[in-house]
């Protein structure tokens, strides 16, 4: 009696919670994509609405369709505090009524002065900005668009070379490492577990200074080298589970029939090793695709997706940043739900950062 | 000379990767603390960039914002997976469909998070118009200016970024406890909070621990988070560090990653003398 009560309580409290939480979790990506597609009114206003009521694809198409709408991307303002008048760069002057708004959503904004200084609204200025506020004409003007498709060559080029190269170097180490004896090869799977657990901004530094000198700054190489760096160690990590599994007695039997060490390898060892290899070079395609840190340090003008994003969202076109990340997050989440019967507990705490 | 005949294709195998994680991880870490330890200017060895590291008052909050970040946004973390990972444990209908719900923001890339949340948690974003429309607040507040509301909103990210990590491993570790423990206590006459707290609970104990120790070795790193949504309003040690690399002071961005690094270090000696040496005297 007393354990259906029980039960009976649980069953009343966790179905709620569970659907709560499940609309927290659900929420923020509905709210990227509905960003994406809906009308600018709607949402930059000081009562943005929960439902799209006019679907546009005008983001959308800006972005697909950029090449003629390039833009420098970096809008200079000149603010006279008690005039409100705003200088475009190409000199246009724009006078600012109180009919108009300059927040986008409430995110402050970078401005840089025609007189060269460097200058953001903070708090309270953008409160009185928008205390004479009433409609919802965007501050930040036009949008600076910028092309799509480079970007996205470019994160594709370099997660899959990455993974590719990460294959060829790590797959044979952690063969070796797990034929090891087993305190050796224990002490190597840590000091790999280490290795990643450094902060990247703690190796990010010296490693922008080099390439810096090796002109390596916005290649596709040096990001290649860049992002192996967290990669090798969580693929060997991964893959030395992998090895561990194949019995050696099949390696013993294939040397009995005369095939050579080498022979062994590529015929017997790495077709069996090869759907944990898959899955691991899977893991190290998305870490690639979602590398945010190390591409920032390494460009200075052609970023890779994420780059772009993040350029996008700093200049506040607000639209075609939802559209982007939405283009970020789509393989990501094809991938991911395919590998989420892989993610154990092993693999958990770096695999999809 | 032996063992290089013998091993040859062994140690040419081992090597690049070897060479690469030495040339690339470890040589660059102390090339760090070696670039913090120089003066920016007159290129001589000296603890300049300690001092003023000390007394910058960004740098002072950055720590103060990285740590709290760490033990509130972790306590947090750890509660909510645990009751959700004891809920989702157990069968009932539909139990598939939430773990799969549970999982998605996993499949968002990090700064994508961080551009969504900045959608939600804007001044004219839709929390705030959920307070608005539920009667909460009358005005706009802004949530990302500084302070303690825009730490509060990184933690709110920060989880729901890792929840899923979270909630799996501590699924895991529910899920490798036996039934016949559960029904023991039953016949002893154990409640379902006794069984908890008593069975549940200690059992549980390394899951948790593990879960702590690596969210707290990635929760010292978070950068793209307080990047997008607060830049600097919000300083944490590895934005600050990143901050003054781009302002080109090598030498505080250098020493400000040492001291990153240090306290990581510290948790990863806690990771290996709690839970390493305690599976390794379980393997033995």
């Amino acid at each position: 009696m007393n354990k259906l009560t029980s039960d009976r309580i649980f069953k009343f409290i966790s179905f709620p919670l569970l659907l709560l939480i499940a609309f927290m979790m659900i929420f923020p990506v509905y709210i990227l994509v509905k960003v994406s597609i809906s009308e600018p009114s709607e949402v930059n206003t000081d009562h943005p609405t929960f439902l799209v009521h006019d679907i546009t694809l005008e983001h959308w198409k800006n972005i697909i369709l950029t090449d003629k709408k390039t833009d420098s991307g970096q809008i200079v303002y000149k603010i006279n505090m008690d005039e409100l008048t705003v200088e475009s760069e190409k000199k246009e002057q724009i006078i600012i009524t109180p009919d108009e708004q300059y927040t986008i959503n409430g995110v402050t904004r970078k401005l840089t002065f025609i007189d060269g200084k460097t200058y953001k609204l903070n708090r309270t200025e953008l409160q009185k900005v928008r205390d004479v506020s009433t409609t919802k004409k965007i501050f930040f003007g036009e949008e600076t668009i910028q092309k799509l498709y480079m970007p996205i060559w470019k994160s594709f080029s370099v997660a899959t070379l990455t993974t590719i190269m990460a294959i060829i170097i790590a797959a044979p180490a952690s063969y070796v490492i797990s034929r090891m004896p087993k305190s050796i090869g224990y002490m190597i799977i840590l000091g790999l577990l280490f290795t990643r657990m450094f902060p990247d901004v703690g190796i990010a530094l010296p490693i922008a200074t080099r390439f810096v000198s090796w002109q390596l700054t916005d290649t596709t190489f040096g990001l290649i080298l860049a992002h192996l760096i967290p990669n090798l160690p969580f693929l060997a990590w991964i893959l030395v589970g992998t090895f561990q599994v194949i019995p050696r007695d099949v390696e013993k039997s294939a040397m009995i029939d005369g095939a050579g060490r080498i022979t062994t390898l590529r015929k017997i060892i790495f077709p069996i090793a090869a759907p944990g290899i898959a899955v691991g070079a899977m893991f190290v395609w998305l870490n690639s695709w979602n590398e945010f840190l190390y591409a920032r340090y390494l460009t200075t003008v052609e970023g890779t997706l994420p780059i772009k994003t993040f350029e996008i969202i700093t200049t506040g076109s607000y639209f075609t940043a939802a559209a982007y990340s939405t283009i970020l997050t789509i393989p990501i989440i094809i991938i991911t739900f395919y590998l989420q019967r892989y993610l154990k507990s092993g693999m958990l705490s770096g695999a999809v950062k | 000379m032996r063992f290089v005949k013998k091993y040859w294709l062994e140690i040419l195998m081992v090597l690049p990767l070897f060479a690469y994680l030495i040339y690339f991880t470890f040589i660059p870490v102390f090339q760090t603390m070696q670039i913090s330890f120089i003066d920016d200017k007159s290129k001589q060895v000296s603890l300049i960039n300690y001092e003023s590291l000390f007394s910058h008052i960004d740098f002072n909050s950055a720590l103060f914002n990285t740590i709290f970040i760490t033990i509130i946004g972790i306590t947090v973390q750890i509660v909510i997976a645990l009751v959700i990972a004891l809920i989702l444990k157990r069968k009932f209908f539909g139990r598939g469909f939430f773990r799969t719900i549970m999982l998605i923001p996993m499949g968002v890339p990090t700064l994508v998070s961080g551009v969504t949340l900045l959608f939600v948690f804007g001044q004219t974003g839709y929390f705030n118009e959920l307070l608005f429309r539920l009667g909460i607040v009358s005005t706009q507040p802004y949530w990302l200016g500084g302070g303690f509301e825009s730490l509060a909103v990184i933690i709110f990210a920060d989880m729901w970024k890792v929840l899923p990590l979270t909630i799996l491993l501590l699924l895991a570790g529910l899920e490798s406890i036996g039934e016949d423990v559960y029904e023991a206590s039953s016949i002893d006459g154990a409640n379902g909070w006794k069984k908890f707290w008593h069975i549940t609970l200690p059992l549980l104990k390394p899951s948790i621990t593990m879960a702590i120790i690596l969210r707290a070795i990635d929760s010292f790193r978070i950068f793209e988070l307080p990047l997008v949504m607060t830049g600097k309003n919000v300083p944490v040690l590895s934005t600050f560090a990143y901050e003054a690399f781009q302002r080109n002071q090598y030498g505080l961005s250098g020493a400000a990653a040492v001291i990153l690094l240090f306290i990581i270090i510290i948790f990863i000696l806690l990771y290996f003398f709690i839970v390493e040496r305690k599976e390794a005297r379980e393997n033995r």
